[in-house]
């Protein structure tokens, strides 16, 4: 053996060895830990997709009337109770009046069944008085809708006439209409408050007068009611979330049962999952799933590559024993089978707090939208 | 970031390009095992860099073909025709030719079609591997850059000293021929060589001259062989 040492390798060799050798297996292995990365968390090949769900409140009108303000626009945020639309239901003319007019039926016949003697006897006795006031509380609340017709009858007149295409006499006669049904309504007003004056003078006097009482109570309870139609109806939120949908604007008039607009809660409650045809596996109540958002995180220097999509476990709370269709954009391209089997995921403990749990099983909530899909893997199980 | 880049593709389907970027890597990946499986398997004198090249770089582009076309007959059907007007006019010989003119045909097809984050992705992919090829000098077997030959005289237990020096100069060796010829002594023989320092070949010729029982030294550098 020689005990001379091996010719020493020069570092420009060492460099070329290094690039030609080693820099091909590093960029390599690199490569596979980005495409590591990328498909852990971006591929998702499992076809049962979720979506996401939350409350939703359709608001209509429960008569027909006028919308005389709507307070909302829409996606404005609206908290329970908050007033959402005021509706005018005088301007329904054939359910005020019919019930005007049944209420004055009602007086008259009370009138007529008091015994004749009596009403002699005591012709200011307090029932005669009490129904007089009722009466013309009745002609009060029919000259006001006749106030208010007049009044818009006026105003549409008057713009007529404005462009001359009325007559003058028109306008006058639209204008003494007006005028005349205002005089009375004041009229009637202050007899009304002088009846009532002399019915609390009498009332103090004569305290046994007691005839008919609860059938001119009922009758005062229903023209109450009819005097409270005059006034707006204030529709009120009924939870807390976003305005959906806005069907009706201000001025506009609705139907019974007309949907004036939609409220969705932001709050998300449940996902409802589908399971494609054919159904490989078949969900069951109480079965593990992982759920993964399919948005774009908007935070972290790899935020733009998606590569921290969020992931929760739960468990199915329900499993539909039918099929059922479901839109295109639900179902992944070029699928056979438009009917899926859906199921729920109930996202919301019964006390209010997330019942979705991150893979460490601490509790998370899902930073999802009403209508976001989701994709769904059944844990523990091969798809 | 504000996902800028995310939408810079004007298309129906908006672009996934998280998913767009896997695919063109996960092409590159597997286009580079399969040119590194090529070149460990390789056997005969037809042996090509350039085409090992392709083999890295083609899968790559036909990624990002796919992307573009997207299911859209139409475009697919613009890609064949530019392709065929380019190829009508030009004879690509080489592969690796083949596969540029086909990255900047698909890059403009890209822009062509407002997939502009495409484009760019693909444009930023296709030059990064393109460069990569270049510094690491990719599909360069390099097993040996030296051929000696000489003639051996000496018994044949007495080799061992002839091994020690060529240890001593090279990474590797390899005895490929052994000639004896009738009625002379000694052996030819002809060894492929991996220098460790490839500038210090005629140290190695001059010390194998000075040995006993050594002549006819003859060393040829063969660097290149036939990667082309």
């Amino acid at each position: 053996m020689s005990d001379k040492q091996p010719i020493p390798i020069p570092a420009e060799q060492k460099w070329q060895d290094f690039r030609q050798i080693v820099l091909p297996v590093i960029v390599f292995l690199l490569c596979i830990i980005g495409v590591i990365i990328l498909w852990w968390s971006k591929v998702s090949p499992s076809s049962v997709v979720g979506e996401a769900r939350s409350e939703n409140i359709i608001l209509s009108s429960p008569r027909a009337g006028l919308l005389t303000e709507v307070k909302v626009g829409r996606f404005d945020s609206v908290k329970k109770g908050d007033p959402i639309a005021y509706i005018d239901y005088s301007m329904d003319p054939d359910f005020a009046d019919a019930t005007v007019e049944w209420v004055r039926a009602q007086v008259d016949l009370l009138t007529l069944t008091i015994d004749p003697m009596q009403r002699a006897r005591t012709a200011l006795s307090y029932n005669q008085l009490r129904l007089d006031w009722l009466n013309e509380r009745t002609s009060v609340a029919a000259l006001k809708i006749e106030l208010q017709h007049s009044e818009k009858e006026f105003k549409r007149i008057e713009s007529l006439f404005e462009d001359n295409l009325v007559s003058e006499s028109v306008y006058n006669k639209a204008e003494t209409n007006r005028d005349s049904y205002a005089v009375q309504v004041q009229q009637k007003t202050e007899l009304v408050a002088s009846i009532e004056q002399a019915l609390r003078e009498a009332q103090e006097n004569d305290p046994a007068s007691q005839l008919d009482q609860a059938q001119i109570e009922r009758l005062d309870q229903g023209l109450s009611r009819v005097e409270g139609l005059l006034n707006d109806i204030v529709l009120y939120s009924p939870i807390d979330g976003e305005i959906g949908s806005i069907s009706k604007q201000t001025g506009e008039s609705v139907q019974s049962g007309e949907t004036i607009a939609t409220i969705s809660s932001s709050e998300i409650k449940k996902i409802v999952g589908y399971v494609p045809q054919p159904i490989l596996l078949e969900p069951e109540v109480g079965m593990e799933v992982e759920i993964r958002t399919r948005r774009l995180s908007s935070s972290g220097f790899f935020s733009w590559l998606g590569v921290d999509r969020q992931v929760a476990r739960a468990t199915i709370s329900k499993v539909s024993n039918r099929l059922e269709a479901v839109g295109s954009g639900v179902l992944r391209s070029r699928t056979a089978y438009k009917k899926v089997l859906p199921f729920t995921i109930d996202l919301v403990d019964p006390d209010g707090k997330p019942s979705t749990v991150d893979l460490d099983g601490k509790r998370i909530k899902l930073d999802i939208h009403p209508g976001e899909l989701v994709d769904i893997h059944f844990v523990g199980v091969g798809e | 970031m504000d996902h800028w880049f995310l939408q810079g593709d004007y298309t129906p389907i908006p672009t996934d390009v998280p998913m767009m970027l896997m695919g063109l890597l996960l092409a590159f990946v597997c286009g580079h095992a399969i040119a590194w499986v090529y070149m460990f398997t390789h056997t005969g004198l037809s042996y090509s860099r350039s085409f090992v090249n392709s083999l890295v770089v083609i899968p790559t582009i036909v990624s990002m073909v796919m992307l573009v076309l997207s299911n859209n007959l139409v475009t697919a059907f613009g890609l064949m025709a530019i392709f065929a007007i380019v190829r009508f006019r030009n004879i690509l010989r080489d592969t690796l030719d083949t596969s540029y003119i086909l990255s900047v045909i698909v890059i403009g097809m890209a822009c062509g079609t407002l997939k502009f984050a495409t484009a760019v992705a693909g444009c930023l992919m296709i030059c990064m591997i393109m460069f990569y090829i270049r510094v690491t000098s990719f599909g360069t077997r390099h097993r040996y850059d030296t051929i000696l030959n000489l003639h051996w005289v000496r018994p044949a237990p007495e080799i061992g000293a002839l091994n020690d020096t060529l240890g001593r100069h090279a990474r590797r060796s390899r005895c490929v021929s052994e000639r004896t010829a009738e009625g002379s002594l000694g052996m030819d023989f002809s060894y492929r060589l991996l220098l460790r320092d490839p500038s210090r070949l005629e140290d190695l010729l001059a010390e194998l001259r000075e040995m006993d029982g050594v002549s006819r030294v003859t060393g040829l550098k063969a660097e290149a062989e036939s990667e082309v």
